[in-house]
Order: structure tokens, then C-alpha cells, then sequence
């Protein structure tokens, strides 16, 4: 017979006991144990009926309390432990991966770009894709009829003086004509030519521009940025080199070449022999174009650059032939 | 500019290998374009040369860069000349008519020519530049123009027309429609803008481009008018542009070449002429009005630290002109700090050098770039900030990436046809079927669809962000932000449309920010309007949309993370469900609308259920809306949220849509 007395703790060692069990034990055990037909609820009831009917009731009582929290329990756990079995079914089902869209790659790395010069100060500016001769060419030191006019075969529209921009370098000319300096801004854009694409040079391509005017600006910062840049967008471990150029927008001139990433400096079909690729031009802002701009040149210098984003992204990306990216001629798998 | 490593040896002796010559000059401001070849036992390299050095398409050019490279000095071929004394103003050979296109004009009379086969480096040279070879006279002529960079022609005398009180060689300007035949045999009908050399009575040469068949040299040639010239670039670059003619002689003389240059080259080839085809000078005319001044600069030391970052000496920079042959005429003693003050003499040769900034990069590039330090911008940044359309274009690329398309960039030139009104025609388009720009995004972007197809992706969705381009009016030209999806289906447009477009445009329209209560739209036939209070900012099509860039900017938030999408879960929610029969013949639209009018307690709006069955009747629809009803005050009973939906079913009934029974 058990001891139910109430200065006797018994009950209190059964609930013990049956909460140790219910985090030891499985759910079938544990019921067998506590509400089966020799369990201990049922083992317990029969103890207490030859009790007197005064010390019945108060243990009855207990037995009653101990009883309902066993088959709460009970039920509680079952109900977690049906929501967390599963079914048994075949994990190794094959299935597709669920759509996530891509970026384009030159959206890709123009966004590095744009987070990266950012961070230097400079902001995103944008400007119109049709243009005027002033714009694109005049005020960039190219006037008509200019050898120069030579580098870039114009499309021009159906109307006198309008063509479309064949370099991102316009905005560089609307920017400084209508802003005070000191002025940094970058900006990436499409640029168009009246010539046949090939592997290497797009007729319609993409364009990063980049400008910083201000007082004592000079050529040893425009190093700087181009490697740190360069750098950033392709790897530490991307080799650089510089050299003279010349472009009409610019006095100095200056060119930083990477060394191919197709052949390492071998020489390769992409990189023309050359072993180096032709990344980017720039230079300090030709004296005229700032005094077009109404910019004193004797207090202020700036750095203009631009850059092929399709050869960033080709070099980025290893893509052979610049013309993949352009009209959905790259398939995303 | 092809440089057969022999013949540039006759000017300066080479002290590196091939290769190393090749990335001198490539850092020098020419690069080497191609693998070095080997042509007729000789080493060739190609160099790039830019628009601004006429100079350096010249074999001598290259040789006076790397002699300042080496710190040398160039090996000038000997010109001995007996005619020193007999330079005069043009008497009966010469003529000079287009005055404003003719800088120079120079011809010597030569005779007793004996024409024949030119010595062998006469002929390796020009076989090894890739000039083909024609008889001694003329490969002077050739061998001349690529030694000094200046071209030279020849006529032969008995070719040429001589009428009485006509001189024997006239510059003017072309006749309209006048013909004309080159050596080569193409026939080309002038313009009164072209400039050509002509006898009396025919063109013989276009000026600066290309001789004729009527005047050439031949094996019986026996006296010639030996020619070289310079004229004004941009009347030879027209003229070449528009009669598609590039010549040798027209590359040059589209650069701007400096007067005094021809005579050294005439005097070189006179002498050349005289030993190789035992000519006898007659005489030399010379039409040469304004003599070209020698230019000279003031140059302030201190420029090249101010625009190049790097402190040289002044006597370095001396050195460094010098040896590009500049000459230093006068120095002013500084009379203040950064004053050091040079007067620098330009060589003839150099037409590209004008002011200071040029004399910078002279000093700097034969220093070599790779002296100038790397320095950080220590200004602090000026007050400038990115425009807020352009931040928005990269958000909806990200949430259209999210939702799973692809974003694509297309070629915006397309077929122009006269039936879109405003489309922008180009006037020289390289292909005729890419004549105008795009007026929708979609009209380039959907062919991708058709590419990816054939690459086996049917089911996509992809985007552009990109402009298009429309016609204001005469003179007025707009370009407008789009961006725009198209969907790819192997199922139907309904599907498709019902499953993914319009899903994707509202889920973007929520992920935006865009504040329901401004948006409505106009159905018209196969197509949605959207407006936000009053303008159009998205048009909805059967297998995709298109974004007003600029508008969608106006309404963006991005500061704001819209409430919308943020809801908290302890709030009070209560559930129902609305089941509706309609007719399938009504836009069901109006129901999310009539349902979304109560919107202060409603959180969400969904539709479970829509289906056709023929027990419902016929051409009946069966829609299950599920709206949840929230208070974040928890004021909802039972009884509020019981009246509410009883309001909108009454509204729903009298727009004629019925709860099933």
C-alpha cells in the first residue's frame, strides 16, 4: 500500500519522477507508465480505498490533481511531437532550383564602381544620350573637321548638330559648364559608334566617366584612383601599368593598361599580342575645356577618366567577345 | 605607323631588342599594335599614333623619339643642293587659286628622268612598310613621304595640257560634277568644295589625296613636276570623307602639318631623283605666302608639380626638351617661389605642341609615368549627391532580380518606319535595318526572348533599364527613363498573365512604397493604365510592363520602409472569407477595389480560390476572397468586423457580384 499521507511527500516523488520521465522517456512509455491499465494513476486509485473516508478525501484530492497533470502532459507532448515528426518521403527527389533573376554584368560592376567612388566622395550624375556637336565634341577640344574627330565615328541623327553621344565625356562638359567647383562625380552610361562591333569594341558599349576638379588636383591623384579602382573592381592582384596617351579632352594624357587576365601577359587574341589590355583613359582636363567652362585654370585642376565597363566585365566575368552583352545574346543559367 | 626596324637604323642605332623598342615607344605615347612581324628579312613593328603627332608617321619621327629616349642624337640624311639659291615665287608652272586651302605649294621641274628599277633599299624598305614597289621615280616619292612624314607627288610633263597663257599646274577648286579618274583607275565626280591640281584643261590630282591616270609616270616618262604641298587639314579630311578615298598622302595631310616641312622633303627627294634616275633640275616654284612663324612658349617650371604631381629640377627639365629637340632660348631668373621661368623654342615638326600643359607632358612622358608618385585626394568632398531617380532604378533592379527576372541590355538602335509618329531617324546609319531609336524598351527587348528560346529557357521573365527616344519637334529632342519586363510562356498569355505579370508588377508597386490610395487604373484592350494622382506611371500589357522611370521617382519614398509590408503579429486579426459567384464576363478588378474602399480595418486582401465549373452556371466564376481584418488597438469584436463585411457585401450585390449560396 502506498503512503499518501500528506506529511508524507509520496505525491510530490511521483511528480518528480513523472517530469523526469516525460524528457527521458518516449510518449508511448511514458503512457504505459502513468495511465496504463497497471499504470501508476490507476496503481495509486486502488491504493487509497481502504483509506477512512476523511484522509480519502484529501488524497483523493491529490491523486485527482496529480492525475489531470499527467494526462495534460501527456497530451502536450504528443500534440509537439506531431507537429515536429515528419513523414517519411524521398529527400533526394530531384527538383529545379527555385528562379532568382541575375544582374546584368555590367550592371554588376558599374554598381561596384559606383559604391567604391562613392566612398571618395564622388556622386552619380547622368546625362542625355543624344547630343549636341558642343557637347560631345567642341567643348572636348575636337572642332570640326579636327584629326581627332577621327577616334570616334559619329552617328548623328536626322537633324543638324544632333548626334548620339560617342562618349560619356559630354557629361563631363554639361557638369563643369554648369557647377561651380570643386567638382567629383562619376557616371556610367552608354556610348555609340558608327562602326562594326567586333570581339573587342562594341558599337553601342558602355562608358564610365569620372571627374574631379579642385584646387592642387594633380596627375599623381589620378594614379592613385585608377589603382585603388582598378584594384577594387579586379582583384589585388591585377597588374598595372601607365602610360602617355593622348586624347583631346585632356593635357597630359595618361593610360593605365592591366595585364591580361586571359593569357597573364603571354600575349592572346583578346589583348591584341599586346600581353596588356587598354582599360581606361585620362588625364588633366585640357586648359581650354576648363576655360570653356569658365573655370579658372590657375586655381583649379582637375582629372577626368573614362573606361570600357564591357572590358571591366569581360576581364571580370572572363566573356571572350564583347558583343555577348549586348541584346540578350548572354543566356543566364 | 608600320616601323621596319632596318631602315629606322639609318637615323639612330637601336640598343634594345625588338620587344623592348616596342614597349619604349608603347610608353613613350605609341603603342606597339600587334605581334612584331617579319617581313622581307626585316623586323617590323606596328605603332599606334595618335591624331596630334603628324610628325611620328614618319620612320624619322620614331627615330628622333627614341634618340630622346637614349639621350641621342638623330642621324639626319645629307641634303647637298646646288638650287639652294634658286627658291622663287611661282612663275610659269605654278598657279595658286584656292589661296584659303593652300598653305605651301612647292613643285620642282625635273628633267632628262631615266626610269627604271629602284635600288634594292628602296625596295626592301617600301616592301617591308607594305607599299608595293612601281619604278624608281616613284618609290622616291614614297620612300620620301614615309621618311619625312611629308607626301609628295609627280607628274609627267608631257601628260599635262599646256595652253598658251595657262600655267602648267593650277590649284582651284573643283567644278560640280566634274570627273575625275585615279591612278588606281576609280572614277570619283568632284565637288565645288574639293580641291584639285589640274592642267589646263583637267583635274590631275585631288588635292592631298590621290593623283590620275592622266598624268602618272611611266616607263617613257622623261620629265616630271616633282610636287609637295601642305594645305589646310580640314579641306583634305572633307574631301576624303566624301568621296571615301584614304590614301597614304590624305592620313597626313588630314593632320595638321607644318609648311616648313616641305621643303626638306622635296629637297631630299629632288636630291634622291638626281642620283637615282640621273634627273637635271630645271627649276623650283614656290607658292608660300605666310611664312609659318617659329613658335615659341613660356614655360613655368612649377606647372609640372602643379599638374603632374612630381618635382624635377629645372635643369632636368631642361635636358629632357633638349633632347626632343626642343631649344631653350631664354631663362628668366625667379624672382619668386615656383617662378623658374623658360622660353621654349617648338621644333617645325611639332604642330602639337601649343601651351603649357603640352610642354608638361613632353617632360613628363620622356621621364616615363611610372616616376609619378601615387597620391590620395586630400580635398574633402564637395556637396554634391547622386540624383534620386538613379538611386530608384537600382532599387527596382533589385526587386525585379528578387522576384526572378533577368535584366538584359539591347541595342536601342531599330528599324525607323514613318508609322511611328516621333520616332528619330539617323542620317547615317551603318545599316540600313538600324536606322532609328527605339520608342518602347520592349520593341528590342523582346527578340532576347525569342534568342533564350532557342537556348531552351521558355519559361522567363526578363527586364531592361534603359531610355527611349522621341521627337518634340524640329529641333527638339527628348529622351525619357523606362524600364520594362517581358515574359516568355510555353503555356497561354492568360496564364502567364494572371500567374506572373500582373503578381510582379503590384508585388513591385508594394515593395516600393507605393501608397495604394494614389493608384488607379484604366482598362483598355489588352492593356492596363496605372496613374498615381492623375499621371501615368506604369502601363500593364498581356506579357509584361513598363515603368515610367521618372514618375515612379516622384512617389518613391526610399527613406521609408513602407507600412504595408511591415505588420506586427501581435495585433488583433480577425479572418473571413468571402465567396462570391460572378459572371465571367465582368472585369473582376472592381471587386479588390469595392473590398479595399473599407480600408482602415482590412490588412489584407488574398485571393484563395477562383475556378469555372458548369454547376455554377453558365460562363460563372467562383472567386474566395480572404480578408483579414486588423486593429492595433484590438478594438475588433465579432459584431464590428460581422457589420463591416455585411457592408461590403451589399456594396459588392449592387455592383451585381452575389455571394454563393
Amino acid at each position: 500500500m502506498v503512503n499518501t499521507n500528506k506529511e508524507n511527500p509520496a505525491i510530490d516523488t511521483y511528480i518528480k519522477e513523472f517530469k523526469k520521465d516525460l524528457e527521458d522517456l518516449d510518449i508511448d512509455s511514458i503512457y504505459v507508465k502513468y495511465l496504463g491499465k497497471k499504470g501508476i494513476v490507476n496503481t495509486l486509485f486502488a491504493g487509497i480505498r481502504d483509506l477512512s473516508s476523511d484522509i480519502k478525501k484529501d488524497v483523493s484530492k491529490d491523486l485527482n490533481t496529480f492525475k489531470s497533470l499527467v494526462e495534460s502532459e501527456i497530451k502536450n507532448k504528443k500534440d509537439t511531437s506531431d507537429n515536429t515528426s515528419s513523414e517519411k518521403f524521398d529527400l533526394t527527389y530531384p527538383v529545379n532550383p527555385t528562379k532568382i533573376g541575375n544582374l546584368h554584368p555590367v550592371t554588376i560592376v558599374t554598381r561596384e564602381l559606383y559604391q567604391f567612388f562613392h566612398y571618395y566622395g564622388f556622386s552619380v550624375q547622368d546625362g542625355p544620350e543624344i547630343e549636341s556637336d558642343y557637347y560631345n565634341f567642341e567643348m572636348m577640344g575636337v572642332p570640326k573637321d579636327h584629326p581627332a574627330r577621327e577616334l570616334q565615328d559619329t552617328l548623328y541623327i536626322l537633324e543638324p548638330e544632333h548626334l548620339l553621344r560617342t562618349q560619356t565625356s559630354s557629361i563631363e562638359a554639361r557638369i563643369l559648364k554648369n557647377t561651380k567647383p570643386p567638382i567629383r562625380f562619376v557616371n556610367g552610361g552608354k556610348a555609340f559608334r558608327n562602326e562594326t562591333g567586333s570581339k573587342s569594341n562594341g558599337a553601342i558599349f558602355h562608358q564610365f566617366q569620372g571627374v574631379c576638379v579642385d584646387k592642387n588636383i594633380t596627375m599623381a591623384n589620378l594614379k592613385w584612383i585608377f589603382t585603388k579602382s582598378l584594384k577594387f573592381i579586379l582583384g589585388e592582384d591585377t597588374k598595372i601599368r601607365f602610360r602617355a596617351k593622348y586624347y583631346p579632352e585632356v593635357e597630359p594624357g595618361l593610360s593605365p593598361d592591366i595585364e591580361c587576365k586571359f593569357c597573364v601577359g603571354a600575349g592572346c587574341e583578346i589583348c591584341k599580342f599586346r600581353g596588356w589590355i587598354e582599360i581606361a583613359g585620362g588625364g588633366m582636363i585640357h586648359p581650354n575645356t576648363l576655360k570653356e567652362a569658365g573655370i579658372d585654370t590657375n586655381e583649379y585642376s582637375g582629372f577626368a577618366f573614362g573606361w570600357g565597363l564591357d572590358r571591366i566585365a569581360m576581364q571580370r566575368f572572363k566573356i571572350r567577345d564583347i558583343r555577348l552583352l549586348i541584346n540578350g545574346n548572354i543566356v543566364y543559367v | 605607323m608600320k616601323v621596319p626596324l632596318s631602315w629606322l637604323e639609318k637615323y639612330i642605332k637601336l640598343e634594345h631588342t625588338p620587344k623592348e623598342f616596342g614597349d619604349i615607344m608603347t610608353g613613350l605615347e605609341f603603342m606597339q599594335d600587334g605581334p612584331i612581324k617579319d617581313i622581307e628579312n626585316d623586323k617590323v613593328i606596328d605603332l599606334e599614333i595618335r591624331q596630334n603627332r603628324s610628325d611620328m608617321l614618319s620612320i624619322i619621327g620614331v627615330a628622333r623619339e627614341y634618340a630622346a629616349y637614349l639621350g641621342k642624337k638623330v642621324n639626319y640624311p645629307e641634303i647637298t643642293q646646288e638650287f639652294d639659291t634658286n627658291w622663287g615665287t611661282p612663275k610659269e608652272n605654278l598657279s595658286v587659286q584656292s589661296k584659303n586651302s593652300v598653305k605651301r605649294f612647292c613643285t620642282v621641274q625635273i628633267k632628262n628622268i631615266h626610269i627604271k628599277k629602284s635600288p634594292e633599299y628602296i625596295i626592301n624598305a617600301l616592301n617591308a612598310y607594305g607599299i608595293s614597289t612601281k619604278n624608281n621615280l616613284v618609290d622616291i616619292t614614297n620612300y620620301v613621304m614615309l621618311e619625312y612624314g611629308i607626301p609628295l607627288h609627280a607628274f609627267d610633263v608631257k601628260k599635262l595640257d599646256k595652253s598658251k597663257g595657262h600655267s602648267l599646274l593650277t590649284i582651284r577648286h573643283a567644278a560640280d560634277e566634274e570627273s575625275f579618274e585615279t591612278w588606281q583607275k576609280t572614277k570619283i565626280n568632284l565637288t565645288t568644295e574639293d580641291i584639285v591640281v589640274a592642267d589646263s584643261k583637267k583635274p590631275v590630282a585631288i588635292a592631298g589625296i590621290i593623283g590620275g591616270a592622266n598624268s602618272d609616270i611611266d616607263a617613257n616618262t622623261s620629265e616630271i613636276l616633282l610636287e609637295a604641298a601642305v594645305y589646310d587639314h580640314a579641306t583634305v579630311r572633307r574631301t576624303a570623307l566624301r568621296h571615301g578615298i584614304r590614301t597614304e598622302a590624305s592620313l597626313r595631310h588630314e593632320k595638321f602639318l607644318n609648311p616648313e616641312m616641305v621643303e626638306v622633303a622635296i629637297r631630299r627627294a629632288t636630291l634622291l631623283i638626281q642620283q637615282l634616275c640621273s634627273g637635271v633640275v630645271v627649276q623650283i616654284e614656290d607658292h608660300y605666302e605666310n611664312n609659318e612663324p617659329l613658335k615659341t612658349i613660356d614655360f613655368n617650371v612649377f606647372e609640372i608639380e602643379r599638374l603632374g604631381g612630381i618635382h624635377l629640377e629645372k635643369e632636368e627639365v631642361i635636358r629632357l626638351l633638349e633632347n626632343l629637340e626642343f631649344k631653350i632660348t631664354d631663362q628668366k631668373e625667379a624672382l619668386g617661389v615656383n617662378k623658374d621661368i623658360i622660353t621654349v623654342a617648338i621644333p617645325d615638326h611639332r604642330t602639337d605642341v601649343k601651351i603649357q600643359a603640352d610642354l608638361v607632358e613632353e617632360v613628363l612622358r620622356l621621364k616615363g609615368y611610372e616616376h609619378i608618385p601615387r597620391t590620395g585626394i586630400s580635398a574633402s568632398p564637395p556637396d554634391f549627391s547622386t540624383p534620386k531617380v538613379l538611386l530608384v532604378e537600382e532599387k527596382i533592379r533589385d526587386i525585379l532580380v528578387n522576384i526572378g527576372l533577368s535584366e538584359h541590355i539591347t541595342n536601342p538602335l531599330v528599324k525607323y518606319t514613318k508609322e511611328i509618329k516621333n520616332q528619330i531617324q539617323l542620317e547615317n546609319p551603318l545599316n540600313a535595318e538600324l536606322d532609328g531609336l527605339r520608342t518602347t524598351i520592349r520593341e528590342t527587348l523582346l527578340p532576347v526572348l525569342s534568342r533564350n528560346a532557342k537556348a531552351g529557357n521558355l519559361n522567363i521573365g526578363i527586364f531592361e533599364v534603359g531610355k527611349i527616344y522621341m521627337k518634340v519637334k524640329q529641333g527638339e529632342y527628348n529622351e525619357e527613363r523606362r524600364i520594362e519586363t517581358v515574359y516568355a510562356t510555353d503555356k497561354n498569355l492568360e496564364t502567364l498573365f494572371k500567374q506572373k505579370v500582373k503578381p510582379d508588377f503590384i508585388a513591385l508597386i508594394n515593395k516600393l512604397g507605393i501608397n495604394d490610395d494614389g493608384l488607379k487604373y484604366d482598362a483598355e484592350e489588352n492593356h492596363l493604365k496605372y496613374f498615381y494622382n492623375k499621371k501615368l506611371i506604369a502601363n500593364l500589357f498581356q506579357s509584361g510592363f513598363e515603368l515610367i522611370t521618372d514618375e515612379i521617382s516622384e512617389i518613391v519614398n526610399l527613406q521609408n520602409v513602407p507600412s504595408t509590408l511591415i505588420k506586427s503579429s501581435l495585433s488583433q486579426k480577425i479572418v473571413e472569407e468571402l465567396s462570391l459567384v460572378v459572371s465571367k464576363n465582368k472585369a473582376l478588378g472592381e471587386i479588390i477595389e469595392i473590398i479595399k474602399s473599407e480600408k482602415e480595418l482590412i490588412s489584407q486582401i488574398e485571393i484563395v480560390d477562383l475556378y469555372e465549373d458548369a454547376k455554377l452556371g453558365l460562363n460563372k466564376i467562383s472567386i474566395t476572397v480572404k480578408i483579414i481584418f486588423e486593429d492595433a488597438e484590438n478594438k475588433l469584436t465579432k459584431e464590428s468586423v460581422g457589420k463591416l463585411k455585411e457592408k461590403i457585401v451589399n456594396m459588392l450585390s449592387k455592383k451585381g457580384f452575389k455571394l454563393r449560396d
